[in-house]
């Protein structure tokens, strides 16, 4: 236990830089569908950013849930922190979900919030957890309190399978678990969708550690990396976010409603401010392939016209939730380097 | 040891906030097209249902005074004003005919400069929308296929198409070139 708690300040460091790292690169180069049926194309880039916070979220109240229950049972009011630390993460992780679901939502469902039935099901699982906090809170006597939070942190959890399972029980914009197991099964998916959900449970599995040992009074080693790797991976999400939005504050991004193309370069565009806009040269299409049964792949994106050709514009939502991602964790870094041990 | 009273608690606040839960779940799914059936009043709602096969075709479409050309493609069509002072605020607007789980049908119009810069120039249409406006099951929309036959619905007046995402996980993938 001694050696892991010296050792785990700098794998999380390591990983939230990895972590950072891969999500830029998922967010520029990763597959998206060709073809959706509202919206940008590249919206759907949050399949990478918004499901493996979500699934933390579930992975952190999963965990402080068992906790509880061991707690509860077997009367291990040392696992108390442990309960509390996952629950704050699971929360934490919880309000990025909605945040990062609404904005894509926005685009790709026509409105940021629809009372779907699993857009319901996590507001109140929200709702619930800062019930917890509540009572945690609330009690004076701390024995009284340890074992109340308990109880409710293991009713709470209740929320989580109807979360999970909403879609699969009523008619939802969400994706069914088997539509989305296909999707991200395919091979050129699949890697990139691990990776970035493994190391995000990795890096919140960490976090909840070192937060438990610092809440516990434990002093952790490397809070200066741990400080230096924060504060890194907010720069180089705000830097991220900026540069992918970059289009929308210097130029004129239009959406392409429709496309003239000679194979695969495009002869002319029709985007939905300026009308038909014939290109001097027949450009290549950025988006690989250029067609599909016929249909230019260009159609439904965000793009912007520059004298070397047609640049493609990657949702805003994609650039929003590349940010709110990297500052949640380089800001959970900063704040466990910061807190002071109890002595 | 821990006792077995703080457990059979969180049990029983386990089953009661499950119940409360999939109560909510339940409660938010969408209203099917069919339950308008029953309204006489003109309602805010949100509907779900399916948009009927129109072809492609030419058809008229009657609204009180106004007479719109209506050019189908496949499951909507897009009605031009061509002769009366237009009904609604828009010229011109996309219809879909949504049918609900028993049958009932309403002509749902959505502006059509709207869903023009939403949806692009080829849309690709759900076979279950979800629709969010207003029911108005006192004015009466007439649609006339071109061999003469008329169809009297309800006019839905749409605000909002909120769209489910479930298509786009069948399509295949593309990538940003460079």
């Amino acid at each position: 236990m001694a050696r892991l708690a010296r050792i785990a300040p700098i794998v999380l460091a390591i990983l939230v830089v990895v972590d950072a790292l891969l999500a830029v690169h998922v967010v520029q180069r990763a597959p998206f569908p060709l073809r959706v049926p509202l919206g940008s194309p590249t919206a759907y880039l949050n399949v990478y950013l918004h499901v493996p916070i979500a699934w933390t979220s579930y992975v952190m109240f999963t965990i402080s849930f068992i906790l509880a229950i061991i707690l509860l049972a077997k009367g291990r009011d040392d696992l108390d922190p442990y309960v509390y630390s996952f629950a704050f993460l699971g929360l934490i992780f919880a309000a990025a979900t909605l945040v990062t679901g609404s904005a894509w939502a926005s685009e790709s469902w026509g409105t940021p919030w629809n009372w779907d039935p699993r857009e319901t099901a996590v507001l109140l699982l929200f709702l619930a957890y800062i019930v917890y906090f509540a009572i945690r809170h609330s009690i004076a006597d701390p024995e009284r309190a340890v074992r109340l939070s308990a109880v409710y942190a293991v009713a709470a959890y209740s929320l989580v399978p109807i979360s999970f399972i909403a879609p699969r029980i009523m008619e939802s914009l969400h994706p069914t678990p088997r539509e989305f197991g296909g999707f991200v099964a395919r091979p050129e998916i699949l890697w990139l969708f691990v990776s970035r959900v493994m190391i995000a449970l990795f890096v919140a599995g960490l976090l909840g550690y070192l937060y438990t040992l610092r809440t516990r009074g434990i002093e952790i080693h490397y809070r200066r990396v741990l400080a230096i790797a924060g504060i890194l991976v907010i720069v180089a999400g705000i830097g991220a976010g900026f540069y992918i939005l970059q289009p929308y504050i210097t130029g004129s991004v239009e959406r392409v409603l429709d496309a003239r193309m000679q194979g695969s370069m495009i002869t002319a565009l029709e985007l939905d401010e300026s009308g038909w806009v014939k290109l001097d040269n027949p450009q290549p299409s950025p988006i690989t392939p250029a067609t599909y049964n016929g249909t230019p792949t260009i159609v439904g994106h965000l793009v912007y016209l520059t004298d070397n050709g047609v640049s493609v514009v990657i949702h805003w939502s994609v650039a929003l939730n590349l940010t709110v991602h990297m500052i949640l964790v380089g800001g959970l870094l900063l704040y466990i380097a910061g807190i002071r041990a109890r002595r | 040891m821990g006792s077995l009273k703080p457990l059979i608690l969180a049990s029983v606040l386990f089953v009661a906030l499950l119940a409360v839960g999939y109560a909510a779940i339940t409660s938010s799914s969408y209203m099917d097209v069919s339950q308008l059936a029953d309204k006489t009043r003109p309602i805010r709602a949100t509907v779900k249902g399916s948009p009927a096969y129109l072809g492609i075709n030419q058809y008229t479409l009657v609204i009180g005074d106004s007479m719109y050309r209506l050019d189908t493609y496949g499951s909507y069509g897009v009605a031009e004003l061509v002769q009366g002072s237009g009904y609604g605020p828009d010229s011109s607007y996309a219809v879909f005919i949504l049918e609900g789980d028993n049958g009932f049908k309403v002509v749902a119009l959505y502006s059509a400069k709207e869903f023009r810069r939403l949806y692009g120039g080829r849309p690709v249409v759900s076979e279950r929308v979800v629709v969010e406006g207003v029911y108005k099951p006192d004015i009466l929309a007439t649609i006339i296929t071109p061999f003469g036959e008329k169809q009297q619905y309800p006019v839905f007046m749409v605000e909002k198409i909120l769209e489910g995402c479930h298509s786009s996980y069948t399509e295949p993938v593309g990538r940003i070139s460079g």
